[in-house]
C-alpha cells in the first residue's frame, strides 16, 4: 500500500499552484517535460537507492510523474482527481484530502502568513541562478528543502528528513513553455 | 302513519347519534397503541422472534446507497463531486460509512503495526521460514521503491516482512473493499459506476424525512442526466414509503368511491338518502364501542386486526338492510319480528360462531381479530335490534323501496351456473399458501431494479440477511466466528466474509499465534536475511526484539472507525450477545449454512424473510383449519336449529359457494393465499351464510311470494353495499388490498347467485309463485 499523503507531497511538489509571491520557478505557461534521477540515501539502506522517470505537465490541471526505474509506477494528475497506478495494475485514486501534517501544501499553496509561520525561506542568486533554502521553524519530519533553478528550470532538488535520509532530484533535458507530447495523458 | 322523517328529528337524531359516536371513536382511536409488529401475526416462534430483534438492532436497518454509473471516467467524477456537495448541502444529516483517507491510514497503521498477531498462521504459511524471510524483505524494499519522497513511519518498522499484504488480502477475500475506497466510496472494477454508503439516522416509518430522501433522489437523477449518467438512491426507507403513498393515495379514493357507490345504492332502492344514517348508525356504533373497549381494556392493538375489524362492517350492515327492506311488509314490530327476528338471530349467531373458534389458534392477532369481529357484530346487532327498529318502526315510518321483481331462474340459467361452480371448485383445488410477507406489498419495480443494478457492479445490498454467533461472552464469540469464517474461505473463496475478528483475534487465536512464532521464528535466520537484503542489519533490530519477547506482545488501541464497526456488528438480545456478519444474497447464506453444517460449525442465520415462511404458512394453515371447523359448527347449529338437513345444507350452500370463488380466484389471478384472503374468507362466511338463512328462514316461515322477493331484494342491496365497501378494493395496487377486494367481489357474487339459481329450485320457492 502506498503513503497518500506523501504521494501528494510529491504532486504538489511539482505542480505549479500560483500565488506565490516568493518567484518560485514555474514552468512558462505550465508545461513542463523533464526527466529525472533520484538518489535516496538512507540509514535504512546499506546503498542509495536510485529512480529515473520522467515529470510531464500541461497545465494546473494535467500532471504526469512516472518512475520509470527499478520500479514502475506512475502518479497522475487530471483535474480533481488524482491516482496512482504500479505496474499493470489498476490505477487507485487518492484522496485530494489536505493532511494537517503536509506542511509542504502550505508550501506550495500560497499561503503566505502561514508559510512565513512556519518556514524560514532564504534566497540566494548563485552560478548564474537561484538557490533557495528551507527550514522549518518547528520540528517536523522535513529538515530542509534546497533547489537550485535557472529561469523557470528547477535543476536540482534536495530534501532532508530528520531520520537522516534524504532524496535528491536531478532533472535533465527540461522542457518548458511547449505542450508535450499528449501520449502522456 | 305517522312519517318521521320530518327534518326536525332527524336533525337532532342525526346530530346527537353521530356527534357522539365521532367523540366516542376520536377518544378512542387516539389512545390506542397501534403494533405493526409482525411477530403477532405469526405463531410464537422463538427463532423469527430473534430474528425480528437482530436485524432491527443491525447496523444495516438504515442503510443508503447513492448509486452513480457514467461511462465517461471524467464526467463520473464530476458526478461524484456534485453528489457529495448535494448529500452534505441536505438537512438529512446523512453520514458516510467508508472511511476517508486519514481514517484509511489508521487503519493501514494498525494492520502492520500489529501484523505479527492479525497474520493469518491458520492458512499453512510460514513467513519466518528463509525463503518467506528473503521474499518479504525483498517485497519491503520493492515497497520503498515504489513511494516517491518516501519517509519511514513507525508502522513501517512493525512489519519487515510485508505480512500486511496477506492481511490485506484476507480483507478482499471477505469482501472489506473499504480499502480500495475512492472519494469516500467504492469504484467498481470497470471504473464506471460508484456508489457511496450512508447511514440513515431515521426510522423507515419517519415518512416525512423520507420524503426528503425521495426529494434528493430525483435531483440526484437530475444532475447525472445532466451529465449522460444515471444516479439514484436506495434504501428500505423509499420501499415504505412508496408503500405508504400509495396506500394513502388509493385508500383515499377508493373511500370516496365507496361513500358514493353506497349513497348511490340507497338513493337507486330507497329514493332517500337520510336513510344512510339510520342504517349505518348501528355499524358505526358497535365499531366505535368496540374501539372503545380496545382503548380501555388493551394497551396497544395490532394493526392488522384493527384494520380487518373495520370490514365486519360489510357484515353489519346485512341486519339492518334486511329490516329497511322489509319494514313496509308488516304492521308491527311485533310481526315483523314473529316473520324475521329469527333468521336475523340465527344470522347473527353463526356469524359470531367463525369468530369464537380463531382465539384457539393461539396467534395474538387472530384472537384480536376474534374479539373486534365479535364485539362489533354484537354491537351492531344489538343497535340495530333495540334502538334501530325501536326508533324506525313500520308503524311509525314508511319507506319508498324500488320494487324489483325476482324472477326465478330457469334450468338453463341453474345449469350454467352449477357448470361454473364446477369449474370454480375445480380451480380452487390448485391453490397455494402464500409463504412471503412480501407477498402482501405492492410491487416495487422500480426500487427492485435499482438493487439489481447496485448489484451487477458491486456486492452491496441492504437486505437484513445475516450470519450470526453467540457464545458466552464475546471473546468466545470472535473464537467461534473467526475459525467458522476461516473454514469458509478455504473451502470455497466465494463463500468468505467480511469478519470483524480479523482485527481483533480472540484470546485463543492469539496465544496459539504467539506458540507458532516463537515455534517458528529464528533470530539468527532473519539477520542472515537482513544482511543478504539491501537493509542494514540494525534496520529492523527492535521488530526482532519484540518477536523475541512475543509473550508480553498485546495488540494496539483500534482505530475509531473499527472500533464502531465491530461494536455495530453485536447487538444484544433478551441478555445474550450475537455477532452479526452482513451476507448480501440469501442464495450464498443457504451455501455457507450448509458448508457450516457439514463442517459442524455451529451459527445462526437472520433472515426474517425466510424464518417468517414457516411461522405464516403455520398461520395460514391453522386459520383454514379453523375456518373448516366454523363450517361444521355452523352447519351444526342450522341442523339443530331447523332439525332439517336440506334446510341447514341451503343455508350453508351461498357460503361454500362463495368460499369456493374465493380460492379458484386466488389461483387464476397469480396469487397465493394470504392473510387477506382468509380475512376474506371468514367474512364470505358470515354474510353467505346469513343469505342462506334468510331465504331459507323465509321459506320455512312460509312467506308469501312478495316477501320472498323482498328477501332477495335485501339480499342483493346488501351484497351492493358490502362490494361498494370491499369491491372497489381489487383497484389498489397494493396486493393486500388487492387480495382482500378480488377476494369480497368473487366470493359476493357466488354467494348471491348461488342464493339465486340454486336455493329456489332447492327449497321448492319456484312452487309458490
Amino acid at each position: 500500500m502506498i503513503y497518500r499523503k506523501l504521494l501528494l507531497l510529491t504532486l504538489l511538489t511539482f505542480s505549479s499552484l500560483n500565488l506565490f509571491s516568493l518567484d518560485f520557478p514555474q514552468p512558462e505557461k505550465d508545461r513542463l517535460f523533464t526527466e529525472f534521477t533520484s538518489t535516496y540515501r538512507s540509514p535504512l539502506l546499506k546503498k542509495p537507492l536510485i529512480t529515473r522517470g520522467i515529470i510531464v505537465m500541461d497545465g494546473k490541471e494535467r500532471f504526469l510523474y512516472r518512475q520509470t526505474s527499478p520500479v514502475l509506477f506512475e502518479i497522475r494528475k487530471s483535474g480533481p482527481n488524482v491516482t496512482y497506478k504500479k505496474g499493470e495494475s489498476a490505477p487507485i485514486a487518492i484522496s485530494g484530502s489536505f493532511s494537517a501534517n503536509n506542511y509542504l501544501m502550505l508550501f506550495f499553496n500560497g499561503d503566505e502568513a502561514e508559510l512565513e509561520k512556519l518556514f524560514n525561506i532564504t534566497i540566494e542568486e548563485k552560478n548564474g541562478g537561484r538557490y533557495y533554502r528551507i527550514t522549518p521553524k518547528r520540528r517536523m519530519k522535513i529538515t530542509t528543502i534546497e533547489i537550485e533553478a535557472k529561469g523557470d528550470k528547477i535543476s536540482t532538488m534536495t530534501i532532508t528528513f530528520s531520520d537522516r535520509s534524504s532524496n535528491s532530484f536531478n532533472f535533465t533535458n527540461t522542457v518548458t513553455g511547449k505542450k508535450p507530447d499528449e501520449k502522456y495523458f | 302513519m305517522k312519517n318521521i322523517f320530518n327534518r326536525a328529528n332527524i336533525l337532532v337524531f342525526a346530530i346527537t347519534s353521530l356527534s357522539i359516536l365521532t367523540i366516542v371513536l376520536l377518544f378512542s382511536t387516539g389512545s390506542i397503541n397501534l403494533e405493526n409488529s409482525i411477530e403477532k401475526i405469526l405463531p410464537a416462534d422463538e427463532q423469527l422472534k430473534r430474528s425480528v430483534a437482530l436485524a432491527a438492532g443491525s447496523s444495516y436497518a438504515n442503510k443508503l446507497i447513492l448509486f452513480i454509473e457514467n461511462s465517461d471516467s471524467e464526467e463520473l467524477d464530476n458526478s461524484i463531486n456534485e453528489m457529495e456537495a448535494l448529500v452534505s448541502g441536505s438537512a438529512l444529516n446523512l453520514k458516510p460509512t467508508i472511511p476517508g483517507g486519514e481514517t484509511i491510514e489508521e487503519i493501514m497503521s494498525y494492520i502492520e503495526e500489529n501484523s505479527l498477531l492479525l497474520y493469518p498462521y491458520e492458512k499453512g504459511t510460514n513467513p519466518f521460514s528463509s525463503a518467506a524471510l528473503k521474499k518479504g524483505l525483498a517485497g519491503k524494499f520493492e515497497y520503498m521503491q515504489s513511494i516517491p519522497f518516501f519517509f519511514p513511519s513507525q508502522s513501517f518498522f512493525s512489519d519487515p516482512l510485508m505480512m500486511s499484504s496477506e492481511i490485506y488480502r484476507e480483507l478482499a477475500v471477505g469482501g472489506f473493499d473499504q480499502l480500495k475506497a475512492y472519494k469516500g466510496g467504492l469504484l467498481s472494477e470497470d471504473g464506471k459506476a460508484f456508489i457511496m454508503l450512508y447511514d440513515v439516522p431515521f426510522s423507515r416509518e419517519d415518512y416525512e424525512s423520507t420524503g426528503e430522501l425521495k426529494e434528493l433522489d430525483l435531483k440526484a437523477a437530475e444532475l447525472a442526466e445532466n451529465r449522460g449518467g444515471t444516479a439514484f438512491l436506495y434504501s428500505v426507507h423509499l420501499y415504505f414509503l412508496e408503500s405508504y403513498d400509495k396506500i394513502q393515495g388509493e385508500v383515499f379514493i377508493i373511500f370516496i368511491l365507496s361513500i358514493l357507490f353506497t349513497l348511490a345504492i340507497f338513493f337507486f332502492f330507497f329514493k332517500n338518502i337520510n336513510l344512510v344514517f339510520f342504517s349505518f348508525m348501528p355499524i358505526i356504533g358497535g365499531v366505535a364501542t368496540t374501539f372503545l373497549l380496545i382503548a380501555l381494556f388493551f394497551r396497544s392493538f395490532n394493526g392488522i386486526a384493527l384494520g380487518f375489524g373495520a370490514t365486519t362492517a360489510g357484515i353489519a350492515i346485512d341486519y339492518t338492510i334486511h329490516y329497511i327492506t322489509k319494514i313496509n311488509l308488516y304492521s308491527s314490530l311485533k310481526e315483523l319480528r314473529s316473520k324475521i327476528g329469527l333468521s336475523m338471530l340465527l344470522g347473527y349467531l353463526t356469524t359470531i360462531i367463525s369468530f369464537i373458534l380463531l382465539p384457539f389458534s393461539k396467534i395474538g392477532t387472530l384472537q384480536e381479530i376474534a374479539f373486534f369481529g365479535i364485539s362489533a357484530i354484537s354491537c351492531s346487532f344489538l343497535l340495530s335490534w333495540f334502538v334501530l327498529q325501536r326508533v324506525l318502526t313500520p308503524e311509525r315510518c314508511t319507506i319508498k323501496i324500488k320494487e324489483i321483481n325476482f324472477r326465478f331462474p330457469g334450468k338453463g340459467l341453474i345449469g350454467l351456473f352449477l357448470i361454473i361452480l364446477l369449474l370454480t371448485v375445480g380451480a380452487s383445488l390448485f391453490v397455494r399458501l402464500e409463504n412471503s410477507m412480501s407477498g402482501l406489498d405492492m410491487a416495487h419495480d422500480e426500487l427492485d431494479g435499482r438493487i439489481e443494478q447496485i448489484k451487477s457492479h458491486f456486492n452491496q445490498s441492504t437486505d437484513s440477511i445475516f450470519l450470526a454467533f453467540s457464545g458466552r461472552n464475546r471473546d468466545e464469540i470472535i473464537e467461534k466466528s473467526g475459525r467458522a469464517l476461516r473454514k469458509l474461505a478455504t473451502i470455497d473463496p466465494n463463500l468468505a466474509l467480511r469478519n470483524p475478528a480479523l482485527f481483533i483475534p480472540s484470546k485463543e487465536t492469539i496465544n496459539s499465534r504467539k506458540a507458532l512464532i516463537k515455534d517458528r521464528f529464528n533470530k539468527d535466520s532473519f539477520i542472515n536475511a537482513l544482511a543478504d537484503s539491501p537493509f542494514n542489519e540494525e534496520s529492523f533490530s527492535g521488530w526482532a526484539e519484540r518477536v523475541e519477547q512475543i509473550d508480553s506482545l498485546e495488540l494496539t488501541t483500534l482505530p475509531d472507525y473499527l472500533h464502531s464497526e465491530i461494536e455495530n456488528s453485536f447487538v444484544s438480545w433478551e441478555g445474550a450477545e450475537y455477532l452479526l456478519i452482513h451476507v448480501s444474497e440469501r442464495e450464498r447464506l443457504a451455501a455457507i449454512g450448509q458448508t457450516l453444517e457439514k463442517e459442524g460449525i455451529e451459527f445462526i442465520t437472520v433472515d426474517i424473510l425466510k424464518d417468517s415462511e414457516s411461522g405464516l404458512l403455520l398461520f395460514e394453515g391453522r386459520a383454514l383449519i379453523l375456518l373448516l371447523i366454523s363450517i361444521a359448527a355452523i352447519f351444526l347449529v342450522l341442523l339443530t336449529v331447523f332439525r332439517n338437513l336440506l334446510h341447514a345444507f341451503c343455508s350453508i350452500l351461498p357460503a361454500l359457494c362463495g368460499l369456493a370463488a374465493i380460492t379458484a380466484a386466488t389461483t387464476l389471478l397469480g396469487l397465493k393465499f394470504n392473510i387477506m384472503h382468509i380475512t376474506a374468507s371468514i367474512l364470505i362466511l358470515g354474510i353467505g351464510v346469513d343469505y342462506g338463512i334468510f331465504v331459507t328462514g323465509a321459506c320455512r316461515k312460509g312467506l308469501d311470494k312478495r316477501e320472498i322477493g323482498k328477501t332477495y331484494q335485501s339480499i342483493l342491496i346488501s351484497a351492493l353495499t358490502t362490494l361498494a365497501g370491499f369491491g372497489i378494493l381489487a383497484l389498489s395496487s397494493n396486493r393486500a388490498l388487492f387480495s382482500l377486494g378480488s377476494s369480497m367481489l368473487a366470493g359476493l357474487i357466488f354467494a348471491f347467485l348461488a342464493t339465486y339459481t340454486l336455493l329456489p329450485s332447492l327449497l321448492g320457492l319456484k312452487d309458490k309463485e
